[in-house]
């Protein structure tokens, strides 16, 4: 009977110990997930597209992690990737307005020749992870569509309402 | 259903669970610390560290001796004679199936490890392996299955799976499981099973064509 006892005793401790270990594997790979989704897609980026027209894409972004650091964006329209630059122009208006430290935050890219009709731009920041062994695109703001007139020439409307949603 | 049986029942479900939880940690570090960790090898430790621990304090609770588990010089030779045969056997087969697969064209083998490498790191791995193996996981599967055949057969099933993607790999884990089952329930010594298989795995590596192991890479490594 005490060896039977001794036998559940053990199966008793066996179980904590599976449990206890089950516990720390999940603890750990969540700490793990979290980690590695702070490295892959930086949270921290702030900025804005504030204009997209036949002439010009323009905006301005931080990374408010490292607010010293330039940011990389791309600009892709209609989902053809057009040019990278750095986000390194002055914006003191973005300063002025509480949203970033640094006023070397702004961006321009000039629009290239498109075909008349509707097109949408999306500018994506890059994000490098520590070691550089993986870069991610992160869309910033929102996709801004805007319309051109003759090849090249935006429409004044589509102007305008790209400057009203800043 | 008496208190026995009861327990017996008992012992064989938390056997089960036992062997679940250090193949979960295996399959953590392969498919999980491996892809998000990248280069920082920290990561890997952890889940490691964990199987370590825990084994150690199932031993205790188990009241299972080092000499038990297979961590014992006396019997070396026995172990090694056991071996020696299924290994010249198993390196003939490698060579016969190297010699194939040159000629079939699927490329060369590796060159870049060398005679030290199986000596210092090859052996250190295989007997860290052998031991979660046989001093863990077969002697979990007595409790569960009994001694013999189905026991050799799962131990050689779970260490195959653990080498999943590669199915070359999975393949050679397989049989290679067999055998050192086999031999360890007869002579249950760690270092002559380390020692085969860290000179198992440097015969592989020499060999097989490494589109065939492809660089003894296993989990999400496998696809990189």
């Amino acid at each position: 009977m005490l060896v039977i006892e001794q036998r559940r005793i053990r199966v008793a401790r066996l179980v904590h110990a599976l449990i206890a270990k089950a516990f720390l594997d999940i603890i750990f790979i969540i700490a793990l997930v979290a980690s590695s989704s702070f490295q892959l897609f930086e949270p921290r980026f702030r900025g804005n597209v504030d204009e997209a027209n036949a002439a010009r894409v323009a905006g301005w972004v931080v990374n408010a992690a490292v607010p010293a650091r330039r940011v990389e964006v791309q600009l892709y329209i209609d989902g053809r990737f057009i040019a990278h630059s750095v986000a390194d122009l002055p914006r003191p208006d973005v300063v002025a307005a509480g949203r970033a430290k640094d006023a070397a935050s702004g961006f321009e890219f000039k629009t290239p020749p498109l075909d008349a009709g509707l097109h949408e731009a999306r500018v994506y920041v890059m994000h490098r992870s520590e070691d550089d062994a993986r870069r991610t695109l992160q869309l910033l703001g929102k996709p801004l569509a805007f319309r051109v007139e003759r090849r090249g020439i935006a429409a004044p409307k589509e102007a305008a309402a790209n400057r009203d949603a800043r | 259903m008496g208190s026995e049986q009861l327990a017996q029942r008992d012992e064989k479900i938390v056997a089960f669970w036992e062997i679940i939880s250090v193949v979960a940690s295996v399959l953590i570090t392969s498919w999980v610390v491996v892809p998000l960790s990248g280069s920082n090898r920290l990561g890997s430790v952890v889940p490691g560290l964990l199987a370590v621990a825990f084994m150690l304090y199932s031993h205790r609770l188990h009241g299972e001796t080092a000499r038990e588990i297979g961590w014992r010089v006396d019997n070396f030779l026995p172990a090694t004679c056991l071996l020696i045969g299924p290994m010249v056997l198993g390196a003939l087969l490698l060579l016969l199936v190297g010699w194939v697969a040159r000629k079939a064209g699927l490329g060369e083998p590796e060159r870049v490890r060398s005679a030290w490498w199986i000596l210092l790191w090859g052996f250190a791995w295989g007997l860290l392996q052998q031991y979660a193996l046989q001093g863990f996981i077969h002697r979990r599967l007595r409790i569960l299955l009994g001694r013999g055949p189905k026991a050799y057969l799962s131990v050689a099933l779970i260490f195959a799976l653990l080498h999943a993607p590669n199915l070359g790999l999975m393949a050679a884990t397989f049989l290679g499981g067999l055998i050192w089952a086999s031999v360890y329930d007869r002579v249950p010594n760690l270092l002559a099973l380390g020692l085969s298989h860290s000179t198992m795995s440097w015969l592989l590596i020499r060999t097989l064509p490494d589109s065939l192991i492809v660089g003894l890479r296993v989990g999400y490594k496998y696809f990189t």
